[in-house]
Protein backbone atom coordinates (compact mmCIF):
# COMPACT_ATOMS: atom_id res chain seq x y z
CA UNK A 1 0.00 0.00 0.00
CA UNK A 2 0.77 3.31 -0.78
CA UNK A 3 2.19 5.48 2.24
CA UNK A 4 3.21 8.92 1.14
CA UNK A 5 1.46 11.82 1.58
CA UNK A 6 -0.31 10.72 4.88
CA UNK A 7 -1.59 14.53 6.02
CA UNK A 8 0.32 15.33 9.07
CA UNK A 9 -2.30 14.68 12.18
CA UNK A 10 -2.67 18.34 13.36
CA UNK A 11 -4.90 20.32 15.83
CA UNK A 12 -8.21 18.97 16.67
CA UNK A 13 -10.07 16.36 14.08
CA UNK A 14 -13.88 15.10 14.03
CA UNK A 15 -13.86 11.42 15.29
CA UNK A 16 -17.55 11.31 15.39
CA UNK A 17 -20.98 12.38 16.10
CA UNK A 18 -21.46 13.13 19.89
CA UNK A 19 -24.49 10.55 19.72
CA UNK A 20 -23.02 7.86 18.90
CA UNK A 21 -21.40 8.01 21.77
CA UNK A 22 -23.92 6.55 24.17
CA UNK A 23 -24.00 4.42 27.35
CA UNK A 24 -21.44 1.88 27.43
CA UNK A 25 -20.46 1.69 23.53
CA UNK A 26 -16.91 1.83 22.81
CA UNK A 27 -16.61 3.88 19.26
CA UNK A 28 -13.88 3.70 16.90
CA UNK A 29 -12.42 5.68 14.87
CA UNK A 30 -9.55 5.86 12.43
CA UNK A 31 -7.74 9.69 12.01
CA UNK A 32 -4.59 10.06 10.55
CA UNK A 33 -3.85 6.49 9.95
CA UNK A 34 -3.96 5.65 13.75
CA UNK A 35 -6.80 3.77 15.26
CA UNK A 36 -8.71 5.46 17.80
CA UNK A 37 -10.63 4.16 20.64
CA UNK A 38 -13.70 6.53 21.97
CA UNK A 39 -15.45 6.22 24.99
CA UNK A 40 -17.79 7.95 27.58
CA UNK A 41 -17.35 7.23 31.36
CA UNK A 42 -20.46 7.72 33.56
CA UNK A 43 -19.77 11.01 34.08
CA UNK A 44 -20.04 11.77 30.69
CA UNK A 45 -16.46 12.89 29.99
CA UNK A 46 -15.22 11.57 26.69
CA UNK A 47 -11.67 9.24 26.81
CA UNK A 48 -10.15 9.05 23.22
CA UNK A 49 -7.40 6.24 23.29
CA UNK A 50 -5.00 5.08 21.03
CA UNK A 51 -6.73 1.47 20.15
CA UNK A 52 -3.75 -0.49 21.32
CA UNK A 53 -3.61 -2.09 24.64
CA UNK A 54 0.25 -1.69 25.82
CA UNK A 55 0.32 -5.33 26.97
CA UNK A 56 -0.11 -7.18 24.19
CA UNK A 57 -1.36 -5.05 21.38
CA UNK A 58 -5.30 -6.12 21.81
CA UNK A 59 -7.84 -3.15 20.38
CA UNK A 60 -9.18 -1.84 22.92
CA UNK A 61 -12.42 -1.43 20.83
CA UNK A 62 -13.14 -4.94 21.57
CA UNK A 63 -13.26 -3.92 25.32
CA UNK A 64 -16.44 -3.26 27.92
CA UNK A 65 -16.91 0.32 29.17
CA UNK A 66 -17.79 -0.55 32.82
CA UNK A 67 -18.38 3.73 33.36
CA UNK A 68 -15.40 4.53 35.15
CA UNK A 69 -12.84 1.89 33.06
CA UNK A 70 -11.58 0.09 30.06
CA UNK A 71 -11.45 -3.26 30.34
CA UNK A 72 -9.12 -5.13 27.72
CA UNK A 73 -10.91 -8.20 26.38
CA UNK A 74 -7.58 -10.18 25.88
CA UNK A 75 -6.80 -10.49 29.92
CA UNK A 76 -8.76 -8.28 31.32
CA UNK A 77 -6.47 -5.71 32.32
CA UNK A 78 -8.34 -1.86 33.42
CA UNK A 79 -7.33 1.27 32.38
CA UNK A 80 -8.66 4.24 34.14
CA UNK A 81 -11.09 6.65 32.58
CA UNK A 82 -9.54 9.83 32.29
CA UNK A 83 -5.41 8.98 32.44
CA UNK A 84 -5.24 6.09 30.69
CA UNK A 85 -3.25 4.31 33.52
CA UNK A 86 -3.30 0.71 34.32
CA UNK A 87 -5.06 0.04 38.03
CA UNK A 88 -5.55 -3.69 37.93
CA UNK A 89 -3.65 -7.04 36.12
CA UNK A 90 -6.10 -9.89 36.98
CA UNK A 91 -2.96 -12.31 36.79
CA UNK A 92 -1.08 -10.47 39.96
CA UNK A 93 -4.09 -9.10 41.83
CA UNK A 94 -2.58 -8.08 44.44
CA UNK A 95 0.37 -5.79 42.54
CA UNK A 96 0.18 -2.66 41.39
CA UNK A 97 0.35 -2.31 38.19
CA UNK A 98 3.92 -1.07 36.77
CA UNK A 99 3.30 2.46 35.40
CA UNK A 100 4.83 1.54 32.26
CA UNK A 101 1.49 -0.13 31.79
CA UNK A 102 -0.63 2.77 30.46
CA UNK A 103 -2.62 3.73 27.41
CA UNK A 104 -2.07 6.38 25.04
CA UNK A 105 -4.39 8.97 25.32
CA UNK A 106 -5.30 12.06 23.00
CA UNK A 107 -7.07 15.18 24.47
CA UNK A 108 -10.94 15.30 23.08
CA UNK A 109 -13.66 17.46 23.24
CA UNK A 110 -17.15 17.78 22.00
CA UNK A 111 -18.35 20.18 20.07
CA UNK A 112 -20.83 21.06 17.38
CA UNK A 113 -22.57 17.68 17.63
CA UNK A 114 -19.17 16.04 17.71
CA UNK A 115 -16.37 14.41 19.02
CA UNK A 116 -13.20 15.90 18.22
CA UNK A 117 -9.33 14.20 19.12
CA UNK A 118 -6.70 16.16 19.65
CA UNK A 119 -3.44 15.81 17.92
CA UNK A 120 -0.09 17.73 18.25
CA UNK A 121 -1.32 21.36 18.60
CA UNK A 122 -4.53 21.09 19.42
CA UNK A 123 -4.97 23.51 22.24
CA UNK A 124 -7.86 25.02 23.92
CA UNK A 125 -11.35 23.79 21.94
CA UNK A 126 -12.06 22.79 18.73
CA UNK A 127 -13.22 26.14 16.58
CA UNK A 128 -14.43 26.87 12.87
CA UNK A 129 -14.63 30.69 13.58
CA UNK A 130 -18.26 30.88 13.01
CA UNK A 131 -21.79 31.05 14.39
CA UNK A 132 -23.24 27.93 14.51
CA UNK A 133 -26.04 26.25 17.12
CA UNK A 134 -23.75 24.51 19.89
CA UNK A 135 -25.78 21.37 19.34
CA UNK A 136 -26.73 21.27 15.78
CA UNK A 137 -28.90 18.59 13.56
CA UNK A 138 -25.44 16.05 12.31
CA UNK A 139 -25.50 14.46 9.26
CA UNK A 140 -24.36 10.66 8.92
CA UNK A 141 -20.77 10.92 8.37
CA UNK A 142 -19.24 9.52 5.01
CA UNK A 143 -15.81 8.16 4.27
CA UNK A 144 -14.36 8.90 0.80
CA UNK A 145 -11.83 7.25 -1.09
CA UNK A 146 -9.71 10.36 -1.47
CA UNK A 147 -7.11 12.23 -0.51
CA UNK A 148 -8.23 15.24 1.72
CA UNK A 149 -7.11 18.13 -0.40
CA UNK A 150 -9.41 16.47 -3.48
CA UNK A 151 -12.18 16.37 -0.87
CA UNK A 152 -12.06 19.66 0.15
CA UNK A 153 -11.82 21.44 -3.13
CA UNK A 154 -14.53 19.57 -4.48
CA UNK A 155 -16.85 20.68 -0.92
CA UNK A 156 -15.80 24.36 -2.33
CA UNK A 157 -17.76 23.91 -5.51
CA UNK A 158 -21.03 23.10 -3.65
CA UNK A 159 -23.59 26.00 -3.98
CA UNK A 160 -22.16 28.96 -1.37
CA UNK A 161 -18.95 27.31 -0.30
CA UNK A 162 -16.80 29.11 1.91
CA UNK A 163 -13.83 28.04 3.28
CA UNK A 164 -13.63 27.97 7.52
CA UNK A 165 -10.13 27.43 8.26
CA UNK A 166 -8.08 24.11 6.17
CA UNK A 167 -11.15 21.50 7.42
CA UNK A 168 -14.23 23.45 7.58
CA UNK A 169 -16.58 24.58 4.94
CA UNK A 170 -19.81 26.32 5.21
CA UNK A 171 -22.16 25.41 2.47
CA UNK A 172 -26.05 25.94 1.14
CA UNK A 173 -27.58 23.06 0.75
CA UNK A 174 -30.93 23.23 -1.15
CA UNK A 175 -33.95 20.56 -1.47
CA UNK A 176 -37.23 20.47 -2.37
CA UNK A 177 -37.74 24.32 -1.98
CA UNK A 178 -35.60 25.07 0.95
CA UNK A 179 -32.31 26.11 1.40
CA UNK A 180 -30.01 25.91 4.42
CA UNK A 181 -26.42 26.63 5.89
CA UNK A 182 -24.70 24.04 6.54
CA UNK A 183 -21.04 23.07 7.41
CA UNK A 184 -18.79 20.09 6.36
CA UNK A 185 -15.56 19.17 8.82
CA UNK A 186 -13.38 16.93 6.61
CA UNK A 187 -10.86 14.59 8.38
CA UNK A 188 -8.03 12.80 6.98
CA UNK A 189 -8.18 8.93 7.94
CA UNK A 190 -5.26 7.83 5.51
CA UNK A 191 -3.36 9.67 2.19
CA UNK A 192 -6.35 8.31 0.38
CA UNK A 193 -9.23 7.86 2.86
CA UNK A 194 -11.46 11.06 3.98
CA UNK A 195 -14.18 11.29 6.26
CA UNK A 196 -16.68 14.25 6.10
CA UNK A 197 -18.94 14.76 8.75
CA UNK A 198 -22.08 17.86 8.04
CA UNK A 199 -24.08 19.47 10.44
CA UNK A 200 -27.18 21.99 9.62
CA UNK A 201 -25.63 25.50 10.92
CA UNK A 202 -29.02 27.13 11.83
CA UNK A 203 -31.54 25.42 13.65
CA UNK A 204 -34.27 22.67 11.74
CA UNK A 205 -37.50 22.31 12.47
CA UNK A 206 -38.70 18.96 13.61
CA UNK A 207 -40.65 18.28 10.42
CA UNK A 208 -38.46 19.03 8.12
CA UNK A 209 -35.51 16.73 9.78
CA UNK A 210 -35.84 13.39 7.95
CA UNK A 211 -36.41 14.68 4.39
CA UNK A 212 -33.56 17.11 5.12
CA UNK A 213 -30.97 14.06 6.22
CA UNK A 214 -32.14 11.78 3.58
CA UNK A 215 -31.54 14.25 1.02
CA UNK A 216 -27.83 15.42 2.38
CA UNK A 217 -27.19 11.89 2.22
CA UNK A 218 -28.29 10.82 -1.19
CA UNK A 219 -26.21 13.98 -2.54
CA UNK A 220 -23.44 13.26 -0.46
CA UNK A 221 -22.98 9.93 -2.28
CA UNK A 222 -23.00 11.41 -5.77
CA UNK A 223 -20.73 13.66 -4.83
CA UNK A 224 -18.48 11.17 -3.50
CA UNK A 225 -18.97 9.24 -6.80
CA UNK A 226 -17.97 12.21 -8.81
CA UNK A 227 -14.63 12.49 -6.68
CA UNK A 228 -13.93 8.99 -6.49
CA UNK A 229 -13.78 9.06 -10.13
CA UNK A 230 -11.95 11.86 -10.54
CA UNK A 231 -9.33 11.18 -8.01
CA UNK A 232 -8.82 7.68 -9.71
CA UNK A 233 -8.35 9.49 -13.45
CA UNK A 234 -5.87 11.36 -12.26
CA UNK A 235 -3.66 8.67 -10.30
CA UNK A 236 -4.51 6.23 -12.86
CA UNK A 237 -5.53 3.44 -10.05
CA UNK A 238 -8.00 1.12 -10.72
CA UNK B 1 7.11 -17.55 -9.86
CA UNK B 2 11.22 -17.50 -9.39
CA UNK B 3 11.96 -18.22 -5.86
CA UNK B 4 14.23 -15.69 -5.04
CA UNK B 5 17.44 -16.43 -2.03
CA UNK B 6 15.90 -12.81 -0.27
CA UNK B 7 12.12 -13.97 0.02
CA UNK B 8 13.40 -16.78 2.02
CA UNK B 9 12.68 -16.89 5.99
CA UNK B 10 15.27 -17.83 7.54
CA UNK B 11 16.48 -21.36 6.19
CA UNK B 12 15.48 -22.41 10.49
CA UNK B 13 11.50 -22.03 8.85
CA UNK B 14 13.00 -22.84 5.20
CA UNK B 15 14.32 -26.21 5.72
CA UNK B 16 12.11 -27.47 7.97
CA UNK B 17 8.96 -29.61 7.99
CA UNK B 18 5.17 -27.66 7.74
CA UNK B 19 1.56 -28.94 7.51
CA UNK B 20 -0.02 -28.12 4.58
CA UNK B 21 -3.15 -29.62 4.41
CA UNK B 22 -5.14 -32.30 6.15
CA UNK B 23 -5.13 -36.16 4.33
CA UNK B 24 -8.59 -36.08 4.80
CA UNK B 25 -9.74 -32.66 2.89
CA UNK B 26 -6.97 -34.17 0.27
CA UNK B 27 -9.08 -37.62 -0.13
CA UNK B 28 -12.50 -35.79 0.06
CA UNK B 29 -11.01 -33.83 -3.67
CA UNK B 30 -8.16 -35.59 -4.87
CA UNK B 31 -6.80 -32.30 -5.26
CA UNK B 32 -6.11 -28.87 -3.53
CA UNK B 33 -4.02 -25.75 -3.04
CA UNK B 34 -2.18 -24.19 -0.26
CA UNK B 35 -0.13 -21.52 1.14
CA UNK B 36 3.27 -21.78 2.64
CA UNK B 37 5.65 -19.09 2.85
CA UNK B 38 3.23 -17.07 0.33
CA UNK B 39 4.54 -19.85 -1.95
CA UNK B 40 1.01 -21.37 -4.03
CA UNK B 41 1.44 -25.07 -3.47
CA UNK B 42 -0.86 -27.75 -5.91
CA UNK B 43 -1.23 -31.04 -3.63
CA UNK B 44 -2.52 -34.19 -5.41
CA UNK B 45 -3.32 -37.72 -4.35
CA UNK B 46 -3.04 -40.44 -7.17
CA UNK B 47 -3.60 -43.79 -6.21
CA UNK B 48 -1.90 -43.87 -3.02
CA UNK B 49 1.10 -41.17 -3.25
CA UNK B 50 0.50 -37.56 -2.36
CA UNK B 51 2.26 -35.26 -4.71
CA UNK B 52 3.55 -31.29 -3.71
CA UNK B 53 4.63 -29.32 -5.93
CA UNK B 54 4.48 -25.32 -6.76
CA UNK B 55 1.30 -24.19 -8.72
CA UNK B 56 2.86 -22.48 -11.15
CA UNK B 57 4.39 -25.94 -12.38
CA UNK B 58 8.02 -24.95 -11.40
CA UNK B 59 8.68 -27.78 -9.74
CA UNK B 60 7.94 -31.00 -7.35
CA UNK B 61 8.37 -30.22 -3.31
CA UNK B 62 8.97 -32.76 -0.72
CA UNK B 63 6.52 -33.99 0.85
CA UNK B 64 5.86 -36.67 3.63
CA UNK B 65 2.87 -37.87 5.20
CA UNK B 66 2.23 -38.07 9.11
CA UNK B 67 -0.43 -38.19 11.70
CA UNK B 68 -3.28 -37.24 9.34
CA UNK B 69 -1.32 -33.99 7.88
CA UNK B 70 0.74 -33.99 4.45
CA UNK B 71 3.83 -32.03 5.29
CA UNK B 72 6.02 -30.25 2.80
CA UNK B 73 9.20 -28.37 2.76
CA UNK B 74 10.23 -26.03 0.22
CA UNK B 75 13.84 -26.56 1.60
CA UNK B 76 16.04 -29.11 2.40
CA UNK B 77 13.15 -31.10 4.89
CA UNK B 78 16.72 -32.08 6.71
CA UNK B 79 15.45 -32.11 10.22
CA UNK B 80 13.23 -34.99 11.56
CA UNK B 81 9.29 -34.24 11.88
CA UNK B 82 8.17 -34.19 15.08
CA UNK B 83 7.25 -37.17 17.12
CA UNK B 84 5.07 -38.80 20.13
CA UNK B 85 5.65 -41.95 21.51
CA UNK B 86 2.15 -41.33 23.26
CA UNK B 87 0.65 -41.73 19.40
CA UNK B 88 1.25 -45.16 19.60
CA UNK B 89 -0.44 -46.17 23.27
CA UNK B 90 -3.71 -48.14 22.09
CA UNK B 91 -5.97 -46.23 24.22
CA UNK B 92 -5.60 -42.87 22.86
CA UNK B 93 -7.00 -40.92 19.67
CA UNK B 94 -4.79 -39.66 16.99
CA UNK B 95 -7.32 -36.83 15.52
CA UNK B 96 -6.74 -33.86 13.41
CA UNK B 97 -9.26 -31.86 14.65
CA UNK B 98 -9.61 -29.10 12.62
CA UNK B 99 -7.55 -26.17 10.76
CA UNK B 100 -8.60 -22.84 11.09
CA UNK B 101 -7.07 -19.98 9.26
CA UNK B 102 -6.36 -17.00 11.24
CA UNK B 103 -5.21 -13.63 10.26
CA UNK B 104 -2.33 -12.78 12.02
CA UNK B 105 1.37 -13.86 12.27
CA UNK B 106 1.49 -17.84 13.41
CA UNK B 107 4.04 -16.44 16.11
CA UNK B 108 1.55 -14.57 17.98
CA UNK B 109 -1.12 -17.97 17.60
CA UNK B 110 2.07 -19.50 19.21
CA UNK B 111 2.53 -17.31 21.90
CA UNK B 112 -1.41 -17.28 22.74
CA UNK B 113 -0.85 -20.99 22.70
CA UNK B 114 1.30 -21.11 25.77
CA UNK B 115 -0.47 -18.14 27.30
CA UNK B 116 -2.68 -18.91 30.59
CA UNK B 117 -3.25 -15.35 31.48
CA UNK B 118 -5.98 -14.59 29.18
CA UNK B 119 -7.99 -18.18 29.68
CA UNK B 120 -10.55 -16.73 32.34
CA UNK B 121 -11.09 -13.57 29.95
CA UNK B 122 -11.33 -15.39 26.48
CA UNK B 123 -12.28 -18.84 27.15
CA UNK B 124 -14.64 -18.47 30.53
CA UNK B 125 -16.66 -20.96 31.61
CA UNK B 126 -14.46 -22.97 30.00
CA UNK B 127 -10.50 -23.11 30.66
CA UNK B 128 -11.10 -20.09 33.32
CA UNK B 129 -13.32 -18.14 34.83
CA UNK B 130 -12.84 -14.70 37.18
CA UNK B 131 -12.22 -14.30 39.93
CA UNK B 132 -9.91 -16.98 39.56
CA UNK B 133 -7.56 -14.97 37.31
CA UNK B 134 -3.87 -14.68 39.24
CA UNK B 135 -1.07 -16.41 37.43
CA UNK B 136 1.27 -18.96 40.14
CA UNK B 137 4.89 -18.37 39.31
CA UNK B 138 5.49 -21.10 36.97
CA UNK B 139 9.20 -22.38 35.91
CA UNK B 140 10.65 -21.99 32.57
CA UNK B 141 13.38 -24.25 30.76
CA UNK B 142 15.23 -23.85 27.84
CA UNK B 143 16.76 -27.83 26.67
CA UNK B 144 17.47 -29.42 23.61
CA UNK B 145 16.68 -26.46 21.80
CA UNK B 146 12.76 -26.66 22.96
CA UNK B 147 11.03 -24.31 25.38
CA UNK B 148 9.49 -26.18 28.10
CA UNK B 149 6.94 -24.33 30.32
CA UNK B 150 6.02 -26.11 33.07
CA UNK B 151 3.10 -24.09 35.08
CA UNK B 152 1.93 -25.60 38.58
CA UNK B 153 -2.18 -26.14 38.24
CA UNK B 154 -4.62 -23.94 37.94
CA UNK B 155 -8.34 -24.39 38.77
CA UNK B 156 -10.41 -25.01 35.01
CA UNK B 157 -14.23 -25.07 35.19
CA UNK B 158 -14.68 -27.41 31.78
CA UNK B 159 -11.16 -28.77 30.98
CA UNK B 160 -12.22 -30.89 28.10
CA UNK B 161 -15.19 -32.10 26.27
CA UNK B 162 -16.55 -34.92 28.99
CA UNK B 163 -14.47 -33.16 31.93
CA UNK B 164 -16.50 -33.97 35.06
CA UNK B 165 -16.63 -30.78 36.20
CA UNK B 166 -14.27 -28.21 37.60
CA UNK B 167 -10.98 -29.59 38.02
CA UNK B 168 -7.02 -28.85 38.74
CA UNK B 169 -5.60 -29.03 35.64
CA UNK B 170 -1.41 -29.39 35.03
CA UNK B 171 -0.39 -27.90 32.28
CA UNK B 172 3.22 -28.39 30.72
CA UNK B 173 3.81 -26.41 27.28
CA UNK B 174 6.95 -27.49 25.08
CA UNK B 175 7.81 -25.36 22.09
CA UNK B 176 9.42 -27.32 19.68
CA UNK B 177 10.19 -25.32 16.69
CA UNK B 178 9.16 -21.56 16.09
CA UNK B 179 5.61 -22.41 14.27
CA UNK B 180 4.71 -25.44 16.54
CA UNK B 181 3.58 -26.09 19.97
CA UNK B 182 2.31 -28.94 22.25
CA UNK B 183 0.66 -28.89 25.31
CA UNK B 184 0.70 -31.55 28.06
CA UNK B 185 -2.29 -31.32 30.13
CA UNK B 186 -4.21 -33.51 33.01
CA UNK B 187 -6.63 -36.16 31.71
CA UNK B 188 -9.81 -35.43 33.80
CA UNK B 189 -10.57 -39.29 33.89
CA UNK B 190 -6.68 -40.24 34.68
CA UNK B 191 -5.12 -37.63 36.90
CA UNK B 192 -1.70 -39.87 36.21
CA UNK B 193 -1.71 -39.36 32.75
CA UNK B 194 -1.71 -36.26 30.25
CA UNK B 195 -3.80 -35.65 27.24
CA UNK B 196 -1.52 -33.64 24.43
CA UNK B 197 -2.73 -31.14 22.35
CA UNK B 198 -0.20 -30.35 19.31
CA UNK B 199 -0.58 -26.93 17.40
CA UNK B 200 1.24 -26.84 13.99
CA UNK B 201 0.61 -23.68 12.61
CA UNK B 202 0.86 -23.01 8.82
CA UNK B 203 2.43 -19.89 7.80
CA UNK B 204 0.78 -18.62 4.85
CA UNK B 205 2.18 -15.59 5.10
CA UNK B 206 4.04 -13.31 7.61
CA UNK B 207 0.25 -11.99 8.90
CA UNK B 208 -1.90 -15.06 7.87
CA UNK B 209 -1.73 -18.23 9.11
CA UNK B 210 -3.37 -21.53 9.44
CA UNK B 211 -4.30 -23.64 13.16
CA UNK B 212 -3.69 -27.15 12.72
CA UNK B 213 -4.57 -28.71 15.60
CA UNK B 214 -3.46 -32.72 16.89
CA UNK B 215 -5.33 -33.92 19.58
CA UNK B 216 -3.73 -37.39 21.29
CA UNK B 217 -5.96 -37.37 23.78
CA UNK B 218 -7.14 -40.72 25.93
CA UNK B 219 -10.57 -42.55 24.72
CA UNK B 220 -12.55 -41.73 27.76
CA UNK B 221 -14.29 -39.13 25.40
CA UNK B 222 -16.24 -39.46 22.02
CA UNK B 223 -13.85 -38.13 19.18
CA UNK B 224 -16.23 -35.66 18.06
CA UNK B 225 -16.77 -34.15 21.13
CA UNK B 226 -13.11 -33.86 21.38
CA UNK B 227 -13.78 -31.79 17.96
CA UNK B 228 -15.55 -29.53 18.90
CA UNK B 229 -14.50 -28.57 22.00
CA UNK B 230 -10.84 -27.83 20.79
CA UNK B 231 -12.30 -26.15 17.26
CA UNK B 232 -14.91 -24.09 19.94
CA UNK B 233 -11.43 -22.88 21.83
CA UNK B 234 -9.69 -21.96 18.84
CA UNK B 235 -12.73 -20.38 17.58
CA UNK B 236 -12.50 -18.16 20.28
CA UNK B 237 -8.58 -17.26 19.88
CA UNK B 238 -9.30 -16.25 16.27
CA UNK B 239 -11.16 -13.20 17.16
CA UNK B 240 -8.58 -12.26 19.61
CA UNK B 241 -5.57 -12.98 17.46
CA UNK B 242 -6.77 -10.69 14.28
CA UNK B 243 -7.19 -7.88 16.38
CA UNK B 244 -4.00 -7.39 17.61
CA UNK B 245 -2.07 -4.70 16.55
CA UNK B 246 0.70 -5.10 15.05
CA UNK B 247 -0.22 -8.36 13.49
CA UNK B 248 3.38 -9.55 13.63
CA UNK B 249 4.77 -10.76 16.59
CA UNK B 250 7.03 -7.32 17.77
CA UNK B 251 10.81 -9.25 19.44
CA UNK B 252 11.82 -5.53 20.52
CA UNK B 253 11.87 -6.33 25.20
CA UNK B 254 10.37 -2.79 25.08
CA UNK B 255 7.53 -3.05 22.43
CA UNK B 256 4.75 -4.20 24.66
CA UNK B 257 4.93 -4.68 28.34
CA UNK B 258 4.76 -8.02 29.85
CA UNK B 259 4.40 -8.70 33.75
CA UNK B 260 5.79 -12.05 35.16
CA UNK B 261 2.96 -13.82 33.98
CA UNK B 262 4.23 -13.72 30.76
CA UNK B 263 7.14 -14.93 31.70
CA UNK B 264 6.42 -18.07 28.55
CA UNK B 265 5.70 -15.47 26.08
CA UNK B 266 9.27 -13.63 27.01
CA UNK B 267 11.32 -16.72 26.72
CA UNK B 268 9.17 -17.85 23.45
CA UNK B 269 10.62 -14.30 21.54
CA UNK B 270 14.06 -14.45 23.52
CA UNK B 271 14.32 -17.79 22.09
CA UNK B 272 13.22 -16.75 18.53
CA UNK B 273 15.38 -13.88 18.30
CA UNK B 274 18.22 -16.06 19.92
CA UNK B 275 17.61 -18.16 16.60
CA UNK B 276 17.40 -15.43 13.88
CA UNK B 277 13.73 -16.27 13.54
CA UNK B 278 12.12 -12.89 11.72
CA UNK B 279 9.78 -14.64 9.74
CA UNK B 280 6.60 -13.17 10.72
CA UNK B 281 8.07 -11.14 13.59
CA UNK B 282 9.09 -7.76 14.09
CA UNK B 283 12.47 -7.73 14.84
CA UNK B 284 14.54 -6.11 17.66
CA UNK B 285 15.74 -2.49 17.17
CA UNK B 286 19.02 -3.99 17.58
CA UNK B 287 21.12 -6.89 18.62
CA UNK B 288 20.12 -7.60 21.95
CA UNK B 289 22.43 -9.60 24.27
CA UNK B 290 21.35 -12.31 26.51
CA UNK B 291 23.75 -13.27 29.31
CA UNK B 292 23.30 -17.14 30.79
S1 LIG C 1 -3.56 -7.38 25.55
FE1 LIG C 1 -4.77 -6.11 26.76
S2 LIG C 1 -4.73 -7.08 28.66
FE2 LIG C 1 -3.39 -8.28 27.49
FE1 LIG D 1 -6.63 -19.34 23.91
Amino acid sequence: MERTNVPAADGWVAAVRSAELVGRHVAIARLADTDIALWRDADGRVNAWENRCPHRGMRLSLGSNTGTTLICRYHGWRFDSGTGACSFIPAHPRQIAPKAAAVRTYASAEKYGFVWVGFAKATGQPDIADTVPESPLTFRSLTFHAPLAAVHDALMHETGAVALGATAIRVQLRFYDTELSAVYLVAAQSAFATLVHGFAAEAVPESARLPLLRAQAEHLKTLRKTIVAQDYALTGRA
Amino acid sequence: MLVEAADRPESVLWDDWHVVAEITTLEQFGRMTSTLFERELLITREDKAVHVAYADGSGRIASTLKYGYVWASLGAGDRELVDFPEAAETDRHVLTVGSLGIRTSGLRLVENFIDVAHFPFVHTGYLGAEPDTEVQPYTIRVSADEVWVESGSCTQPMASAAAPGAAQIGYVFRVLRPYTVVLYKTNTHAPTRQDLLLLMVQPVSQERCIAHVLALVLNFEDARDIRSFQRLITGQDKPILENQRPSRLPLDPRSELPVRADAAGTAYRRWLVERGVSYGAIPPIRAVAFVG
